[in-house]
């Protein structure tokens, strides 16, 4: 996808559930279910809406469609809404609604939680789905020899019990992330992998060649590097939206952007999540294709290494932020699909308020800014120096051109105030260790992220964990940590919300990253395929109710 | 042929000078990936996970070992067929490459084919007519079609097929190798299903190599023309259509075949690209996965495969050059 | 005048076109004045490079121009490499497209209406149509088309000729010294460039490139050490021919050094057959750079290539044709022009050079044809 975030192989590890403002036509929320019906519900009778195959584009391979070890977000969501399911799930207000889940039960000290399955979900080799499975799920999860890739949702969970085959108690300290983990962790079937040792986990079968779910979807085939095909399980429960309408959903590879477009126009394709703004013309112009576009919780943002003296101090992040001309680079970068942030929470959180003013751009000020710290040109070269060194570094990102085209956009505001940017673009991993590995040598660099639902980063701001994979600008101040320790254990959105208001004020204070913006995400379908949820939870969150428009 | 003996002795000498050329291929290869920065468990791993995890990751991709360790245990299993496992794609090296295998195969070989049928046929009607006008123009297009980058063409082709008046008239699948509902076809729909995804990536590939034969085959055909037999034939009196088929172009052919050799190199590299840009789950997309994700036992596993191909590829040119032409076989290297 | 001799004589094609070039190079010398003071105040090494060009090609006008016949005539003394080129009508569109090229890629400083990485406007002015403003357009960064192809054939160039003169200097001394020499150094060496052609070039490339920090001088270094088996057949091959010829048996029996036998009498003679080598391995490195490129593994960002520009481009290439259209058409352009001029130059050795026919010829150079003599 072209518009895949840097770091979207961390995505999944970091994001929970997702959340949001649904764009997409208002939210039913009946029996738990809050997919809302499409554009042209009610003109077509439920019965008429079965069959057909949908086909949905994306850049990359599923790694694997078993959960405990794959990677990336598209697997993980194919996995929670299509072949597998959660515990609970989110609805388009993000508030969790019961979905394997019968229901739950919160102990007054929320130490405990109490789930109660239902009994009538069904592996598709025809085993019942018990609280074995969800046990085993949890456990191996947590099994510090299964590369799970989301392992930070269980860091505040103790342990499991199962106590009848249809309900399972789970031990816990209290954190306000808690739903994260269930909502986001697809149970994978006791009968089946019970019995494989942790490090076969990753070679084995089950993951690319015969996975066996208990979701909407059936397994069908999968041709490596070419496609994954499903079909409708018509066994599904009915009181979970039964057999979904459409008899195939396939996921097809398709690397490139220009080829995934071009299968789109041509109807081979009638899904493209993630397009790229510079599409969006060629989008609305065909009269067969539809444009979504809504907040998602992905912001982009550039991180300055506080363990290097050039980017200590506040002030001088300050002037670098006032001399980036965000707004521009919004409407340059993005097409105007974006919206300048200043704090992880974009327009999709329930906390976010739109009064809120991001720093402007002010390359007066920050020139002043620079002045007052000593950054002056004092060999006329352009370039500011201080103690003999010239203001100048490396800026690094990966990824899609987008970044690429961000960077060049920072280098250009900069040179203007007298500070001298080289941005480079590297490999995706070589990017990755630059910024989580232990040395950490990088000077700036421009990265995507995620959050989802729950805004908690302890893991970005820690002063106990300067060294920790996530704290990329080795930032610290005991304000900050106070607001996202209690952030974290505080209960209800009033408390909260005034301690995300406290959050955002120090991080416009402080600077540690310039944030750029929050990703307003486009996707492009062909209208015959209606019934689409698109929000911040992800493409894949309705598929079960996705039906094709007979032709004409 | 007369001489079997002697044609199975060259057989086996050319085969023997093939395992050490794929012996050395894999040991540059490897050491040269080695040398790269990045760690590959990286890209892999969840920053998050405790490092004896990732160091017991790193164990079991065998990326603890010491270099030395590493090579000397991959030539040993690849000797046994065994070419690791790949992380990226969460399979055996081999298992990939299995599934990769045949779609490059069919790609290749049907560019091969499409290159030597039209660019053939082109330059036979060429040959036959040469320095007349329509020669030289035919001559100044296949010398553009040799020149046009394959990726840009097959940018264009995608351009000009998904436009819906093309569609309408000529409505080929864009990508991929085969249709979402291929399992569900009976055999014949199968076969011309996957024929219909041939079209356009086997066009793009085959362009520059069908330039290239149609090339070679003028001057072969123009060179065969020159030949005492053929003036003699023509003396004879017989047809002009006849002499150019039973004499020309068989004698043209030959020194074609030779050619097999070298386009099959090319028409590897070009399937790189390609298959990337067409969603052709092949080997050339395989490989560019495995140096995205540094995947080394992937990357080196593709690269000598790869590799052996062309020396497959070369070793049957050869031995066709050499049934037909027994001379050849006392000749102990080309060139 | 430059050129109105050459009319005089009656040579239109040749004179109008030292005209016409001497006319333009004036004109961009006096419309880039300013630039042009800029270089000779604090220029790097490209913009020297540009205007040392543009002042040896205005003299070049006056002198060699003037007399107009600079490559078509001479007797057999002096019949150079480039001899006889001219003489067919794809010879002559060959030389002038790398002549052009060539030319463009040196000038390209002065030539370039705007800085190729300078985003004029990047919210008003992305995805401009060509008009009059920006002659081939915009990209989606509103940076100028026109003056990025141009930047960009200069990289392709700076990328392909030092790579093939580093394969052909590669390639001449393993092939000359392994032909020459013989016995266990001529196996070793064809055992190598046997296992070097095993690789497809793209596919060594490709896993090559990704390996190190991507960047021009990788790029050249990557071509160079993965063009030069070709000429490594090809030289061995000449060589085995003219050692055996009564001259160079001659100085042999005079007492000669192998090594000053090689170099003075072997070498030079193979001159013709290198050349053609060395113009049509320029066109397939420039495919090269700009797949590798394509694909993200070549010269990095901002600095503008072909190849790189028809990836960026691919985003928007319904809408904004001209991103994709014209750096592909430079590039088939570039490509087309060094193919005409080493074919040319093939048929014109092959006239009067040894036989280099059949078999020997085929296996040597990877190229789209042999010269119908």
């Amino acid at each position: 996808m072209t518009g895949r975030s840097v770091l979207s192989r961390l995505r999944a590890v970091a994001a929970g559930a997702v959340l949001a403002v649904a764009v997409a036509a208002g939210c039913g929320e009946g029996g738990g279910d809050a997919d809302a019906p499409g554009p042209a519900a009610g003109t077509v009778p439920d019965s008429a809406r079965f069959g057909g195959s949908a086909v949905v584009a994306g850049r990359e391979e599923l790694s694997s469609m078993n959960a405990l070890v794959s990677t990336g977000s598209a697997a993980a969501q194919i996995q929670r809404h299509v072949l597998f399911t959660t515990l609970v799930r989110y609805d388009s207000l993000l508030r969790p609604r019961p979905y394997l889940a019968r229901s739950w039960e919160l102990s007054d000290d929320s130490t405990e939680v109490l789930f109660r399955l239902r009994e009538d979900v069904r592996w598709h080799d025809g085993e019942p789905t018990t609280a074995e499975d969800v046990a085993f799920t949890f456990r191996r999860a947590k099994d510090p020899q299964v590369p799970f890739a989301n392992r930070s949702y269980f860091a505040r969970w103790d342990s499991v019990e199962v106590l009848d085959p249809y309900t399972v108690r789970f031990h816990v300290r209290p954190t306000y992330a808690l739903f994260l983990g269930w909502a986001n962790t697809p149970i994978m079937p006791e009968h089946v992998l019970g019995a494989v040792p942790d490090t076969a986990l990753r070679t084995h079968r089950f993951g690319t060649r015969s996975p066996v779910g208990n979701g909407p979807f059936r397994f069908v085939e999968h041709r490596a590097g070419e496609r994954w095909v499903f079909e409708a399980n018509p066994d599904f429960p009915e009181a979970l939206g039964g057999r979904p309408y459409l008899d195939r959903l396939v996921y097809r590879v398709v690397p490139d952007p220009a080829a995934r477009m071009a299968e789109l126009r041509s109807g081979g394709v009638d899904l493209v999540p993630r397009i790229s703004p510079s599409r969006v013309q060629e989008v609305r112009s065909s009269a067969e294709l539809e444009l979504v576009s809504y907040p998602s919780s992905e912001y982009v943002f550039v991180t300055w290494n506080q363990r290097r003296d050039l980017f200590r101090e506040p002030r001088v992040r300050r002037a670098l932020t006032m001399a980036i001309d965000r707004p521009t680079l919004v409407e340059s970068v993005r097409g105007g699909f974006g919206r300048v942030a200043d704090a992880p929470m974009g327009p999709w959180h329930w906390a976010f308020d739109s009064t809120w003013a991001p720093l402007p751009h002010a390359p007066d000020s920050a020139r002043a800014l620079l002045e007052a710290a000593g950054w002056r040109d004092r060999d006329g070269d352009g370039i500011r120096e201080r103690n003999g060194d010239a203001f100048s570094f490396d800026l690094i990102t990966a990824g899609p051109s987008q970044r690429r085209d961000a960077a060049l956009l920072i280098q250009s505001d900069l040179r203007d105030v007298g500070i001298e940017v080289s941005p480079s673009v590297l490999e995706f991993s070589a990017l990755i260790s630059a910024v989580t590995g232990a040395e950490r040598g990088y000077q700036a660099a421009l990265l995507s992220w995620s959050r989802d639902l729950v805004v908690d980063d302890r893991d970005l701001w820690s002063c106990d964990r300067p060294d920790a994979p996530f704290a990329f600008a080795g930032y610290c101040s005991p304000g900050v940590e106070a607001v996202v320790d209690s952030l974290a254990l505080a209960r209800g959105r009033d408390q909260r919300r005034r301690l995300l208001s406290r959050y955002r004020e120090i991080l416009v204070r402080d600077q540690p990253y310039t944030f750029l913006y929050h990703v307003n995400r486009l996707d492009a379908h062909r209208q015959a395929l209606r019934g689409l949820v698109l929000d911040a939870r992800g493409a894949w969150t309705s598929a079960r109710r996705w039906w094709l428009a007979p032709d004409r | 042929m007369r001489d079997d003996a002697g044609l199975i002795r060259y057989a086996l000498r050319r085969l023997l000078q093939a395992v050490p050329l794929l012996l050395a291929a894999a040991t540059v290869v490897f050491f040269l990936l080695h040398l790269a920065p990045g760690d590959p468990a990286a890209a892999y791993l969840h920053p998050d996970v405790p490092a004896e995890v990732a160091e017991q990751v790193r164990r079991q991709m065998g990326l603890g070992r010491p270099l030395h360790e590493q090579y000397l245990s991959w030539l040993g299993s690849v000797v046994t067929g065994d070419l690791g496992y790949s992380f990226s794609q969460g399979q055996t090296v081999a298992r990939a490459i299995g599934g990769a295998l045949p779609n490059t195969l069919l790609l290749g070989g049907a560019a091969l084919l499409l290159s030597f049928l039209a660019g053939g046929s082109l330059g036979v009607f060429q040959g036959t007519r040469p320095n007349t006008a329509t020669d030289r123009t035919l001559g100044t297009a296949t010398l553009v079609a040799y020149s046009v980058p394959g990726f840009w063409i097959a940018l264009l082709l995608l351009l000009l097929f998904s436009a819906a008046p093309v569609r309408e008239l000529l409505p080929l699948p864009l990508t991929g190798a085969t249709s979402v509902d291929h399992g569900l076809m009976d055999p014949g729909g199968r076969v011309l299903d996957r024929l219909r995804h041939l079209v356009l990536p086997a066009a793009a590939l085959s362009l520059a190599p069908a330039a290239a034969v149609a090339r070679h085959a003028r001057s072969a055909v123009l060179e065969a023309r020159d030949a005492d037999h053929v003036r003699a034939a023509r003396g004879r009196g017989l047809a002009a259509w006849s002499v150019t088929l039973r004499h020309v172009v068989r004698n043209a052919l030959l020194p074609l075949v030779s050619l097999l050799g070298l386009y099959i190199p090319r028409l590897m590299g070009g399937a790189v690209v390609l298959e990337v840009i067409f969603s052709w789950a092949g080997m050339g997309r395989l490989l560019y996965r495995g140096v995205q994700a540094r995947d080394y036992p992937l990357v080196l596993g593709a690269t000598l495969l790869f590799a052996a191909l062309v020396v497959v590829a070369n070793l049957l040119a050869d031995l066709v050059y050499a049934g037909a032409d027994p001379r050849v076989r006392y000749r102990s290297s080309r060139g | 005048m430059p050129g109105l001799r050459a009319l005089r004589r009656g040579e239109t094609g040749t004179g109008l076109a030292v005209v016409a070039l001497w006319i333009g190079l004036l004109v961009l010398a006096g419309a880039r004045s300013a630039r042009i003071a800029d270089t000779v105040v604090g220029g790097g090494v490209g913009e020297w490079l540009a205007l040392v060009t543009l002042v040896g090609a205005l003299a070049w006008c006056w002198g060699p121009g003037t007399r107009a016949r600079p490559l078509a005539a001479g007797g057999p003394g002096d019949r150079g490499p480039l001899a006889g080129v001219t003489g067919t009508p794809s010879g002559r569109v060959g030389l002038l497209l790398v002549a052009g090229v060539l030319l463009v890629a040196l000038l390209a400083p002065y030539l370039a209406p705007h800085d190729p990485a300078r985003q004029i406007d990047p919210v008003a002015g992305a995805h401009l149509p060509p008009g009059p403003a920006h002659l081939l357009g915009t990209d989606r960064l509103g940076r100028d088309v026109l003056s990025r192809v141009l930047y960009g054939a200069r990289v392709t160039m700076a990328a392909a000729v030092p790579a093939v003169a580093l394969s052909v200097g590669l390639g001449a001394a393993v092939g000359g010294v392994a032909g020459y020499v013989g016995g266990i150094v001529d196996s070793v060496s064809m055992r190598v460039v046997d296992l070097l052609l095993a690789f497809p070039r793209i596919v060594l490339l490709v896993a090559a490139a990704a390996l190190f920090e991507p960047s021009l001088g990788l790029v050249v270094v990557l071509l160079g050490l993965t063009g030069w088996m070709d000429v490594a057949r090809l030289v061995r091959g000449e060589v085995l021919s003219i050692r055996e010829r009564p001259y160079v048996r001659a100085a042999e029996g005079l007492g000669l050094g192998r090594g000053r036998v090689l170099a003075r009498h072997v070498l030079p003679n193979a001159l013709g057959p290198l050349l053609v080598a060395a113009t049509l391995g320029v066109a397939d490195a420039a495919l090269a750079e700009a797949t590798l490129s394509f694909l993200g593994l070549g010269v990095q960002a901002p600095t503008p290539s072909l190849g790189s520009m028809v990836a960026g481009g691919r985003d928007a290439l319904l809408g904004a044709w001209w991103v994709v259209v014209f750096p592909g058409g430079v590039l088939t352009a570039v490509v087309l022009g060094f193919n005409l001029l080493g074919e040319a130059v093939r048929a014109e050795a092959a006239g009067d050079g040894p036989v280099r026919r059949g078999r020997s010829a085929t296996g040597a150079v990877d190229a789209p044809g042999e010269g119908a003599a």
